[in-house]
């Protein structure tokens, strides 16, 4: 219990800098969102009117910002960039933390396995991660309080934040596999970051084709695709599919862990 | 000059690796997507003829540029800005967090050069790589624009463009080494990169958003703007200076931090 | 003979805790100088100090009689280092490093890098990454030492070497010593300190507590004396004799005076067992730590 307490100590100053930086994202946007609204049947149209990968590279596919759910959903593809990138520092510095600091020595040789510290360390990101996405739900919740927003959109921010958490967490985990099987942590990093890249380019080709077809399984961007949360809907496929990737990442994670050579990397 | 060398040969690779990454983008970009984009023009012109003029005027659409070579090359400058920021705090990180990173401080800073002159040679190999990239970048997109836009050409207006590329990269390579010279320690250059590159993405994507002018002054991949460098030749001078002094404020501050601050023992 | 290194009054603090305070050195060129004490005394942060990678709060270092701070790029380039914990550049094999290292002097090294992994039989074309601590240490040896330096700084270099190691790197700089370089030598451990010095300088809690000769301190030393008898003694008493302990039949002490009155004492005596040593660095700290007191 001590190791997972002084792991969410860790982690407390740059889960601060994120959350400081989704809440203004949060903030400004719901703010904006009344004026952006007001142009908003016009832009949707007007946008309509351009090739798809205009619309696509814009980040544009599928949404309706005439009215604020759609607004959101533009917001909220941020967001889920935002938690992609945290997520995969947290996978990264769960698994390589004591190498590049060099202390791995310290931890590594105290009577404990390798998988109960690590799950340890695996965990106390999970909580960062979850708190995350609560906060984002939250602080949308609050900000549409504040500014009148009409309607109840209760639902939808839940939906919203759930998604985000899925895709944090497929992001984490992929990040803590990579760390866990590059010899160099400088590399596990790069390839979780890569990922995110990746992936994120990945969801721009998805928009840009009519029917992205099997793509879409290659990119957490598109799991929950705007327009289906916006009409009420949740993809509870793409939900399983998240948490068996993760689950899966994560298995392979400890394997990969289990059997690594720990040094200074 | 050997650190100059020495930095140069460990950090040439991914430099160049990332640089062709960016160049594909660009190519991609317009050869794949330019003549689709013009072609749409008739309908969205259909569109705006529905509405009242000064409607579409008042969103400043003006559709010769909008519709053109530097129209569809100034819109996909958010996402070259971000490979670019990312490119160049990758290499702020990874120059001056060096030996920090790997715990030789004692190694370099015993050696006799004055901890200026190494500063400097870092500087410039980073300067180097970073003007390499650009160089490849600007004749790309001139080549590009020769090969797709119609006559006649404003070469001037069009190597402003793509020489802003490298003016946004300053802004985020001072960040960068701010970031390197101050903190206590880098645990991953690429993760802190990628952190850096879109913070940047975020505040621009916050900036288009929400039209707060404002922000603006917070939001590195605006402050120059590649519109107004294709169309009118010109960059705007309360951003450029912005960026002026951001940058050499941050050098300033990290030049000051590296040539004083204690060596701890490890 | 001028100063290799001179420091009056050299002060250091971080913030509010102290590094050091009012070192006093002069150590004359050529000659092999230690400098001892406990860990956390100063000596790092006085060898910081000397080579420009901290900034002194107070006081004056100078070098072959120049400025640490103002001359210090000169002074570099005279001057090799090891220090106790080697961390190099990833990625790279021990020979890119050392030319690495040997590019920021106006000279050819290759010969003299090529002679001294020879005689540390150190692998220059294996990955310093992949080296055991013994290697890396004589990869910073190696380091330390390629441009002949005329002034050579040593703190706690033994760590890691194994006692083979430890003598062809004490032969190593006892020959750089007749070459005519002045090594300065950090150390906690008294032993390697008297084995190559000619003078020792004793640091503890920052002041520089006591500077003398390695004859001196032989001379002067003390011994650590334990011996048991065959029935408990009733008092034990002799001039010389400090920290007298008595357990039982078993008695200690240090002792600082003449041999032969200490011997003749202990003949006296019907001995079990008698052991005279030499006293670890802590007792003789733990002596200058009641001097302080008594003088406090």
């Amino acid at each position: 219990m001590n190791l997972f307490l002084k792991e969410l100590k860790a982690g407390l100053k740059p889960f601060f800098f994120w959350t400081l930086g989704l809440f203004a994202l949060i903030f400004a946007g719901i703010v904006k969102s009344g004026a952006a609204m007001a142009d908003g049947a016009f832009m949707t149209e007007l946008i309509g009117k351009f090739p798809r990968i205009v619309i696509a590279v814009m980040g544009m596919a599928n949404v309706d910002i005439s009215n604020f759910g759609g607004f959101y959903g533009v917001l909220m593809q941020y967001t889920f960039v935002l938690t992609a990138v945290y997520g995969t520092h947290l996978g990264n510095n769960a698994v390589s933390r004591e190498s590049v600091d060099r202390t791995y020595e310290f931890l590594f040789t105290k009577p404990r396995s390798r998988a109960f510290i690590l799950a340890r360390k695996l965990l106390a990101a999970t909580v960062y991660l979850t708190v995350f996405a609560a906060l984002n739900l939250l602080f949308s919740v609050l900000a549409a309080k504040q500014l009148g927003v009409e309607g109840d959109y209760t639902g939808l921010f839940l939906r919203f934040s759930f998604s985000m958490w899925l895709v944090g967490v497929v992001f984490f985990a992929l990040a803590a596999m990579f760390s866990a099987s590059f010899p160099s942590a400088e590399r596990g990093a790069r390839a979780g970051n890569l990922a995110v890249l990746g992936t994120y380019a990945l969801a721009v080709v998805c928009d840009l084709l009519e029917k992205p077809g099997v793509i879409r399984l290659f990119t957490p961007f598109r799991y929950f695709p705007n327009h289906e949360l916006m009409a009420g809907g949740f993809p509870f496929e793409f939900a399983a599919l998240s948490v068996a990737l993760a689950a899966a990442f994560l298995v392979l994670a400890f394997f990969r862990f289990e059997r690594r050579d720990l040094g200074a990397l | 000059m050997n650190v100059f060398r020495f930095e140069l040969r460990r950090a040439w690779v991914g430099a160049a690796v990332w640089t062709l990454v960016i160049l594909g983008l660009l190519g991609g970009l317009i050869i794949g997507a330019l003549p689709a984009f013009l072609d749409s023009r008739a309908g969205v012109e259909a569109m705006l003829g529905s509405f009242p003029p000064a409607f579409a005027a008042a969103f400043g659409l003006e559709m010769d540029n909008l519709f053109s070579f530097g129209g569809f090359y100034t819109f996909g400058f958010l996402y070259y800005s971000l490979f670019g920021a990312i490119l160049v705090a990758g290499i702020g990180l990874d120059l001056f967090s060096r030996e920090k990173r790997e715990k030789c401080m004692d190694f370099l800073l015993t050696k006799p050069r004055r901890r200026s002159r190494l500063f400097g040679e870092k500087l410039l190999a980073a300067l180097t790589l970073m003007f390499c990239s650009n160089a490849l970048f600007v004749a790309e997109s001139l080549a590009l624009y020769r090969a797709y836009a119609p006559a006649p050409l404003q070469m001037g207006y069009a190597l402003l463009a793509a020489v802003s590329l490298f003016f946004t990269e300053l802004v985020m390579f001072s960040i960068a080494v701010f970031a390197a010279v101050f903190a206590r320690r880098i645990r991953s250059v690429s993760g802190t990169a990628t952190a850096i590159g879109f913070a940047g993405f975020l505040l621009s994507a916050l900036h288009s958003l929400l039209e707060e002018a404002a922000l603006r002054y917070i939001t590195p991949y605006q402050y120059f703007d590649v519109g107004k460098a294709f169309f009118e030749g010109r960059f705007e001078t309360p951003y450029v200076l912005t960026a002026a002094v951001v940058t050499l404020a941050l050098l300033a501050l990290s030049y000051w931090k590296y040539t004083r601050a204690d060596i701890p023992a490890l | 003979m001028g100063h290799a290194i001179e420091t009056n009054k050299l002060t250091k603090y971080y913030g509010k805790a102290r590094g050091i305070v009012d070192v006093d050195l002069a150590v004359e060129e050529g000659e092999i100088f230690g400098f001892i004490g406990p860990n956390g005394a100063g000596k790092s942060t006085t060898i910081r100090t000397l080579l420009g990678l901290i900034k002194k709060t107070s006081g004056n270092a100078s070098i072959f009689g120049m400025d640490c701070e103002k001359d210090k790029v000169k002074i570099l380039s005279e001057v090799g280092y090891l220090p106790g914990e080697v961390f190099y550049y990833d990625r790279m094999r021990a020979i890119d490093l050392l030319r690495y290292s040997a590019s920021f002097y106006k000279k050819d090294c290759t010969q003299r890098i090529k002679e001294l992994a020879d005689v540390l039989s150190l692998d220059l074309n294996k990955k310093i990454e992949d080296m055991s601590l013994g290697n890396k240490k004589k990869v910073g040896i190696v380091q330390g030492l390629l441009h002949s330096p005329k002034l050579i700084i040593l703190d706690e270099p033994t760590s890691g070497l194994d006692p083979l190691m430890q003598r062809t790197f004490f032969d190593l700089i006892q020959r750089e010593n007749e070459r005519g370089a002045t090594v300065l030598f950090s150390s906690h451990i008294l032993g390697e300190v008297q084995r190559i010095c000619d003078r020792v300088a004793i640091i503890k809690e920052g002041r520089i507590v006591d500077l003398r000769s390695i004859d001196d301190l032989r001379k002067n030393s003390y011994k650590k004396v334990s011996f048991t008898t065959q029935s408990p003694l009733a008092d034990f008493a002799l001039p010389g004799a400090a920290q007298i302990q008595q357990d039982g039949a078993q008695t200690s002490f240090l002792y600082n005076g003449d041999i032969n009155a200490l011997l003749g004492k202990l003949a006296g005596l019907s001995l079990v067992n008698a052991d005279v040593s030499e006293p670890e660095l802590e007792e003789i700290f733990l002596h200058y730590y009641e001097d302080g007191e008594a003088n406090a």
